[in-house]
């Protein structure tokens, strides 16, 4: 299953080669994704908010977990932006930075890691460039200036590649120190701490019980504290979606308030399924709703076709390798099935509260990981194959990677449409937020002052495609 | 050809034809801009945009100086009874029920009198109406007359 014939090493393997062809193949969705983000506007909403705690509150305020929403190293790193920049345009060139290098990283991170040795492992890489991007996850993490898990994502990888390689002397201070990064960006960085302990528990080459216990301490800490000071959490912090609706708060806590464990449960299925099928969204079935209702848009079923028949590549390869650890031992490839289902969990628990497309953002690097792997097995597999079921899976895995690419390039135009909408939130919203905010004269001031960067013509322009391809794209 | 070379071939195909696809469409924007492929049609005037919902393009007439109070000619077959007239920007939108253009005027300088708000109310446009009795506040009447009261072409 790890290593058959058609993959396996050779001396004629060139992986600088492959590499460089799947980072070039990448290059251009990745740089225009970029791009894309860099020439986004900042939205009224979110943003000017959050500029205005960084403008009123001393830096050190915002290590005290005293709100829901507990994310001190971005504010931290926003607040260092905000009060050192030369210019209010300065800032904001930074705070898209914090933003854009993520991303460009987490993908070079990505196929640095799989390192395709031959022309077919390039091609699966770059279907694995491709999950990540085109994975709602990844897409609901592109909301500039919310970097938090956007900025999580190349931590959490560049973690596993620690833990996977030889241990050095520098590697678990780095790893301890990644971890904690992570989780001072958002509470979602602390699906690494269970990481990092399953990782130890397969004997991963680079994990250590030292840091094992040091992240998990620091875990209880940061538990004590948020729970010490979070007595004045609401029940639901924002609308819950359940079946093929969604509640406001007020209605989940008065239809269950009583108990509302079950509601729990379901958010985090809710956000481990969207990961793996594309299906619930925000806890809601709408692509199921639209099937069922007998009108599903063309982009509903590349999303859900090609999420269903990756996961289920990715669990028969799953399966297969953790067979052959229960009698070989802990492979790399079953530590990493161990490892996904241990971040899928995590976010789950993490998103008990409200099921949310971004809150499984942590797990998607692993995805991409596993489904490199999975489908290289798949092709080996194929190719061994008799001629009908060889067809059959050609078909298949062609499918698979035209699905994914459609839904990278629907990330590209997602994030060009966001582009225009706030673009047009600026130019709409000003009378609204003046009369709202009119008590507030430090968020009408940064509202005044970023209206010419809101309003600036210039703005990344989604492209108008024909109708049927667009209603596959999903987003134009 | 190899087995495992046709399948690398297969999976590898849409990645080329999604880069070359990319770089191709990027390449035809920057040599074509106006193209319909990524610009909106064409707004020929302020009114033209503020009728059809352009708010880009409206903006764009606001930016490059365009007085957001300065009266426009604007034709309409039911509204002006296909003649020619001249109204404010801010009552066009209101007349025509272009909510985000009655929003974007109001941000960009325009001024709101209470007769604004009946050319909404008047035509049913409650979206546009609730704007603008935010926005004109106290000078709001607290009923507008008959809707022939408020045609742009009296």
């Amino acid at each position: 299953m790890q290593t058959t014939p058609s993959t396996a090493a050779s001396p004629r393997e060139r992986p600088h080669l492959w590499t460089a062809a799947v980072l070039f193949a990448a290059a251009p969705l990745v740089a225009l994704l970029c791009l894309s983000l860099w020439r986004t506007p900042f939205p009224v909403s979110e943003a000017i908010a959050i500029f205005e705690d960084v403008a009123r509150e001393r830096a050190l305020d915002f290590l005290i977990p005293d709100t829901a929403y507990y994310r001190p190293l971005f504010h931290l790193a926003i607040s260092a932006i905000w009060h050192n920049a030369g210019s209010l345009a300065e800032a904001l060139a930074w705070v898209k930075l914090l933003h854009v290098v993520p991303i460009a990283l987490v993908v070079a991170l990505l196929v640095g890691h799989v390192r395709p040795r031959t022309l077919a492992e390039a091609a699966i890489a770059a279907v694995a460039v491709a999950v990540l991007v085109g994975s709602p996850g990844f897409r609901d993490n592109l909301e500039i200036p919310l970097s938090y898990t956007i900025i999580g994502m190349p931590l959490a990888l560049g973690v596993w590649i620690l833990l996977t390689r030889e241990r050095r002397r520098w590697h678990q201070p780095t790893i301890l120190l990644l971890v904690l990064a992570a989780i001072g960006f958002k509470e979602q960085g602390l699906v690494l701490v269970p990481l990092v302990v399953a990782a130890w528990w397969m004997g991963a080459p680079g994990a250590s019980g030292i840091t094992a216990v040091a992240l998990v301490a620091t875990a209880g800490v940061y538990a004590v504290l948020r729970a010490v000071w979070g007595e004045s959490w609401s029940m639901f912090e924002q609308a819950v979606g359940l079946g093929f609706g969604e509640m406001e708060p007020v209605e989940a806590v008065a239809r269950y308030g009583s108990f509302p464990y079950g509601l729990y449960a379901y958010s985090g299925a809710s956000t481990i399924a969207n990961v793996l099928f594309a299906e619930p969204t925000r806890g809601t079935f709408s692509i199921v709703r639209a099937l069922v209702d007998g009108h599903p848009q063309p982009w509903q079923l590349v999303h859900l076709a090609s999420s269903v028949g990756l996961t289920a590549i990715v669990a028969w390869w799953g399966a297969g390798v953790l067979k052959q650890a229960r009698s070989a031992g802990w492979s790399p490839h079953a530590r990493l099935v161990v490892a996904l289902a241990v971040v899928l969990l995590a976010c789950g628990a993490l998103s008990f509260n409200y099921s949310r497309d971004r809150l499984g953002g942590m797990a998607v690097p692993f995805y991409a990981l596993a489904a490199f792997h999975a489908l290289r097995a798949a092709v080996d597999r194929a190719a061994a194959a008799p001629r009908l079921p060889f067809a059959a899976a050609a078909v298949l895995l062609c499918g698979i990677a035209v699905g994914w690419h459609v839904r990278a390039v629907g990330t590209l135009e997602r994030a060009r449409l966001t582009s225009i909408r706030n673009h047009t939130e600026w130019l709409v919203a000003l009378p609204q937020r003046r009369i709202e905010f009119a008590e507030r004269p430090v968020y009408l001031g940064i509202l005044d002052s970023m209206i010419d960067q809101g309003t600036r013509p210039g703005m990344s322009q989604p492209t108008r495609y024909p109708r049927w391809l667009s209603r596959w794209i999903g987003e134009s | 050809m190899t087995r495992p070379t046709v399948l690398a071939a297969l999976i590898a195909a849409p990645a080329l034809l999604a880069a070359c696809g990319l770089v191709g469409v990027e390449a035809w924007r920057a040599v074509r801009p106006r193209s319909p492929l990524f610009a909106a049609p064409f707004a020929y005037s302020l009114a033209d945009a503020i009728a059809t919902g352009n708010i880009q393009h409206a903006y764009q007439y606001i930016r490059a100086g365009q007085d957001p109070n300065a009266r426009i000619a604007v034709r309409h077959p039911d509204l002006t009874r296909n003649r020619w007239v001249r109204v404010t920007p801010l009552d066009w939108a209101a007349a025509t029920g272009q909510a985000d253009a009655v929003r974007m005027l109001l941000g960009f300088g325009a001024r709101a009198e209470a007769s604004t708000l009946c050319h909404a109310e008047a035509r049913g446009h409650e979206e546009v109406a609730r704007v603008l009795r935010a926005h004109v506040g106290e000078a709001a009447p607290a009923a507008c007359g008959p809707r022939q009261m408020y045609a742009l072409d009296r």
